[in-house]
């Protein structure tokens, strides 16, 4: 009787993180079509069903892959619903989508400080070798991880908590500070041929830049 | 080899949890806004709502249950292994899911394995309980195999469906095989700028390709094992997997990967929760003669 019942666990077991495994491509809920990096990333596929064929332009082919992709999740949702209970409480999601698409635009979190003076100086830039203010933390890979998302220019209510929450500990650090900048900055990444000429990584253009007076948190 | 990932998995848990509290992490990630976090965090996990949200005491305390569980699955303590690694996975989920987008990969490969480790005998070598019953640390009695099965197949999965899903161009010789390129020039994820690999920018295509078609093809991983049960049956196939033993060729490509991807990038305890799967790669019987080898070429041998 246990042989049998535990041959039925594995084979729920096997069929439940099979099915959760099968890729889908979740991303089409989140993401617009219009979206620049989603246009860099399809045009080369856009191009490839050209020359196989495919008449339409590029934002129609982009719409059909995204109706497409947005059907399968559907019935995927719907065939995975028995199993949502054994995922849930038992920590067996299968989700692996791991760097499936790379960006030539990657940005990265850059804060600045104002101590009275009025002069404005680097405090924190992501993965920088001087600019380390509580880069225990910022380099710790949970904090990585979330704020990779800014990088992709996703999760802007997140970003105000987390300029918030700066604000906080350096208010703390620095008594006598007044402002607080925040921004993230695109470091496209080059050819590597311009990158063996210049030897390093060129700074791009900032995006979502926010500052914080520094005595609403004291 | 369950004992030798048993002690695996707990070293982990110890490693990512025991970081977090090392670098000052878990108030700005695990807990609430209102509670001295950085953000609203939802309660997701019926253990963390039960204990009344994401507090300083409810993340701690889970911290601590789950390390504590952790150094039991380490030690593989009498009778305490198994309902230790129940905690373990009970906590680690209701902490993982505390703040999703604060975690990645590991954290599920971690969860997994310890649900795996609640129905298997790990403990019955390599552990304080087999020292309390034999008075030694080995035991070679044999345990039910399933677990080690189970564990395989989940690694092809993992590999299976991540390199299915690299799907951009920059994986494939029309994107100019350029992903391991971008990938290791990623500030969210490097320790360090490698601004040097453009020297080696030949190498990192073939890595891309290299990387993509070890991924894809993993699961075929699971044929040689039939394939090693079969053996006495006919086919060239059976007979070239035999001898070559793929398990060798994916698993020294692994950790090349892998000892690649700790040592240019932060992605936590990635690279070892995922080493941890490939002890069960190898049949106990195994690892045994692959010890007494590394014996007789010691320097007493």
């Amino acid at each position: 009787m246990w042989d049998q019942l535990r041959a039925l666990l594995i084979g729920i077991h096997l069929v439940a993180v099979v099915a959760m495994a099968i890729p889908a491509p979740v991303e089409v809920n989140r993401v617009d079509v219009d979206d620049p990096q989603v246009i860099e990333g399809m045009t080369p596929l856009h191009e490839t069903a050209t020359t196989m064929g495919y008449r339409g332009d590029a934002r129609t082919f982009r719409v059909a892959l995204f109706g497409l992709g947005k059907a399968i999740i559907a019935v995927r949702t719907a065939a995975l619903q028995p199993f949502v209970p054994y995922y849930k409480y038992a920590g067996t999601k299968q989700s692996w989508r791991m760097f499936g698409s790379v960006p030539t635009k990657p940005a990265r979190v850059e804060i600045r400080i104002d101590h009275g003076d009025g002069e404005v100086v680097p405090l924190f830039y992501a993965r920088h070798p001087e600019h380390r203010w509580r880069a225990q933390q910022f380099d710790q890979e949970r904090f990585r991880a979330f704020m990779n998302d800014f990088s992709w220019r996703r999760d802007k209510r997140a970003w105000r908590f987390f300029g918030d929450w700066v604000a906080r500990q350096a208010a703390v650090d620095f008594p006598e500070a007044t402002r607080i900048h925040l921004r993230v900055r695109y470091r496209p990444v080059p050819r590597p041929d311009e990158l063996r000429k210049v030897g390093h990584i060129a700074d791009g253009e900032t995006f979502w830049g926010a500052s914080r007076d520094l005595a609403d948190f004291r | 080899m369950l004992a030798l990932a048993r002690i695996l998995c707990g070293l982990v848990i110890l490693w990512t949890l025991g970081d977090m509290l090392r670098t000052d992490t878990v108030m700005a990630t695990w807990v609430h806004v209102d509670h001295g976090g950085m953000k609203p965090l939802p309660n997701k996990h019926w253990l963390v709502t039960a204990m009344g949200g994401t507090t300083p005491g409810v993340v701690y305390t889970l911290m601590a249950v789950a390390m504590g569980a952790g150094a039991v699955l380490v030690l593989g303590l009498p009778w305490l292994t198994q309902p230790a690694a129940l905690l373990a996975n009970q906590t680690c989920v209701a902490l993982f899911s505390i703040h999703s987008d604060a975690g990645g990969g590991h954290d599920r490969l971690i969860v997994n394995l310890l649900w795996l480790l609640v129905f298997a005998r790990s403990a019955q070598t390599l552990s304080v309980s087999a020292r309390w019953r034999t008075g030694r640390w080995l035991d070679p009695t044999a345990v039910p195999a399933w677990p080690r099965y189970l564990m395989v197949v989940q690694l092809c999965l993992v590999y299976g469906a991540t390199g299915l899903q690299k799907l951009g161009a920059e994986w494939f010789p029309w994107g100019g095989l350029d992903a391991v390129y971008r990938s290791l020039l990623l500030p969210s994820w490097y320790r360090f700028e490698l601004a040097w690999i453009a020297w080696i920018y030949p190498l990192t295509q073939a890595s891309t390709f290299v990387s993509w078609w070890w991924e894809t093809t993993f699961p075929l991983i699971l044929l040689t094992f039939w394939w090693r049960r079969t053996r006495t049956r006919p086919g060239r196939l059976r007979a070239l997997s035999n001898r070559l033993d793929p398990r060798v060729i994916y698993g020294l490509l692994g950790l090349i990967m892998h000892g690649s991807l700790q040592a240019a990038m932060n992605l936590g305890p990635f690279s070892a929760i995922t080493l941890t799967y490939y002890v069960a790669l190898w049949h106990p019987d195994e690892w045994a003669r692959l010890g007494r080898r590394l014996r007789r070429l010691g320097p007493t041998g």
